[in-house]
């Protein structure tokens, strides 16, 4: 009687988290928890505010960008002490930069590939470079964020000394996931007339579709096992803080997500078709050493998706890394903070000269 | 889990083996079924095992099941039959609320004037034109405010220049009145409030003599 009363009241309390993010507009209004690191905005302009966290200690030369995808808030890179990687980065001596999309508003629907890339991507490296005095930038990339990261890193070369990129979805092709095979059968029509409604993509529509790619889990599974893990020292504040970070969904602005359909339905990124402005992304521009992280549990990048990227661009230096997670296992796990972020930084430290 | 493992350049990393993973599972939940569970009841009935046994045995089906459903479920969502499907029905959905909002717009735009009512439209042009109403109220009241607070300005600097006039014109006591002391100008407790204390006393413009305005006109 007491687990069911006691999955009762998690289900109870996700059910409300739920309510009132519908109520709030999910992402848009609500405020971020409490940050870990502390953190100082160096930088605001068009949909870009930038953080920068000083390191702990010896610091590294070259100042380390993390670009977050564009659909939730970007706390889940700095959500509890020791399962946050900026305090991760920052404790291996990097001076880190994080990207802290400010959520479209309507009447920022007219914003694309372009806007996100070449102006406030492109302003915000900009910023890095001014702010820390170096010429050149890492950029790490968290999922679609690391598509945009490699798509400047294609456009602007000179301004990328290494690309990491994590669990990142190019080769659109595949739909062997719940998620590829549902967006591949999404018509553009559809996608439109999503757009002629409601200006931008509505966070809840997001939110709605990623539960529905793992409905048993986000209506009874997460709950019983919060129920199981409770007596786990600091779990339920986790569990907590990550379920305020799955409701955390923002709005996508209607152009980026016309353009992200068009994207996945034609395959252009990696086909070399897809332009920018006036620019075709070329991604054998890019030069630099490129470390691509790939979740071999991943549900929502498929891992062959993201295995191609060596592939495609013209680095001498490249190589891919498999870890044994999930999508968000290599941002909050355990094991990912002990064993793939010490990883990364170290190979980053190795590219720094 | 297991530790970083470094691919050389495209090595495919296999597909999660879904058949085989629902084999396993659907064995783990008939065991836990057939065996754990009556063999943990059947003990705890005879008072030879616990109940740490049967929860565990509980929570091993559970399991089972679980993996099962979520399972059946990724099986079912990756389907092309279910994503044709549902792509469909999203499309029409989202085509149906846009028709219905169309006309609901039309229709009603019509049907509420027949019947005496108002128009959506029209209730947001008056909603409108109240909060114009309410602001032009505000700004007036905020003008008033400080129309008022002016008056009483005025009247307590003239206040204080009369004072200080009647106090000029007494017959002057050296011992009374020292150079230190301050011009009665913050006498009343409005400009108190205001902190208009010793501020220069403004009379207003020099009206010109009527008789020399005159004069000068006749000569030009």
């Amino acid at each position: 009687m007491s687990t069911i009363s006691s999955v009762g009241g998690y289900w109870l309390e996700g059910a409300l988290r739920t309510l009132d993010a519908l109520r709030t507009g999910f992402g848009v209004p609500m405020d971020d928890p409490e940050p870990t690191t502390p953190s100082r905005v160096i930088y605001e302009g068009g949909k870009v505010r930038l953080r920068h966290y000083a390191s702990a200690g010896p610091e590294h030369k070259t100042p380390l960008l993390l670009v977050y995808s564009l659909i939730k808030r970007p706390f889940i890179l700095d959500l509890v002490p020791g399962r946050s990687v900026v305090e991760s980065l920052t404790r291996q001596g990097f001076s880190v930069y994080v990207i802290d999309w400010v959520p479209p508003a309507p009447a920022d629907k007219w914003r694309g590939f372009d806007e996100y890339v070449n102006v406030d991507l492109a302003n915000a490296v900009r910023a890095t470079q001014i702010h820390s005095g170096a010429e050149r930038v890492s950029l790490l990339g968290y999922c679609f964020g690391a598509t945009l990261a490699l798509i400047y890193s294609a456009l602007h070369p000179e301004n990328v000394k290494n690309l990491a990129a994590l669990m990142i979805p190019l080769d659109m092709s595949l739909s062997d996931l719940p998620i590829d095979n549902l967006t591949k059968h999404t018509s553009e029509r559809t996608a439109e007339l999503i757009v002629e409604s409601w200006g931008n993509a509505p966070a809840w529509l997001t939110h709605a579709f990623f539960n529905t790619l793992q409905p048993v889990h986000h209506m009874l599974g997460k709950f019983v096992v919060a129920h199981r893990s409770a007596s786990r020292p600091g779990y339920l504040e986790t569990f907590r803080l990550f379920e305020r970070w799955l409701h955390s969904d923002v709005p996508m602005a209607g152009r980026m997500f016309l353009e992200l359909h068009r994207l996945v339905h034609r395959n252009s990124l990696i086909k070399g078709e897809m332009t920018l402005g006036r620019e075709t992304v070329d991604l054998r521009r890019v030069r630099c050493p490129v470390l691509n992280v790939i979740g071999e549990e991943d549900d929502i990048v498929d891992p062959r998706s993201s295995v191609v990227l060596p592939d495609l661009i013209a680095s001498a230096d490249k190589q891919n890394v498999s870890f044994s997670g999930g999508h968000m296992g290599a941002a909050v796990s355990a094991d990912a903070h002990k064993r793939l972020w010490p990883q990364i930084g170290a190979w980053l430290g190795n590219h720094d000269a | 889990m297991a530790a970083l493992q470094r691919k050389e350049g495209n090595a495919s990393v296999p597909a999660s083996p879904a058949r085989a993973a629902l084999v396993k599972h659907l064995a783990d939940f008939a065991e836990a079924m057939l065996v754990d569970l009556p063999v943990a009841a059947a003990r705890r009935l005879l008072r030879d095992g616990g109940e740490l046994e049967l929860n565990e045995a509980g929570w091993k089906a559970y399991d089972a099941a679980l993996l099962i459903t979520n399972g059946a479920a990724a099986r079912i969502l990756s389907s092309p039959a279910f994503g044709a499907l549902a792509g469909r029905t999203f499309g029409m959905a989202i085509g149906l609320q846009r028709l219905n909002a169309a006309t609901a717009g039309a229709v009603f735009a019509t049907l509420w004037p027949g019947v005496g009512l108002p128009t959506a439209a029209e209730i947001d042009s008056m909603r409108d034109e109240l909060r114009g109403m309410r602001d032009e109220l505000r700004a007036a009241r905020m003008e008033m405010g400080v129309r008022e607070r002016l008056i009483e300005q005025q009247l307590a600097m003239q206040g204080g220049i009369l004072t200080e006039r009647v106090a000029w014109s007494e017959p002057r006591n050296a011992s009374s009145r020292s150079v230190e002391t301050p011009a009665p100008l913050a006498g009343s407790p409005a400009m108190s409030a205001m902190g208009l204390f010793r501020m220069p006393a403004f009379v207003g413009w020099p009206i010109p003599e009527p008789a020399r305005e005159r004069k000068r006109n006749v000569h030009n």
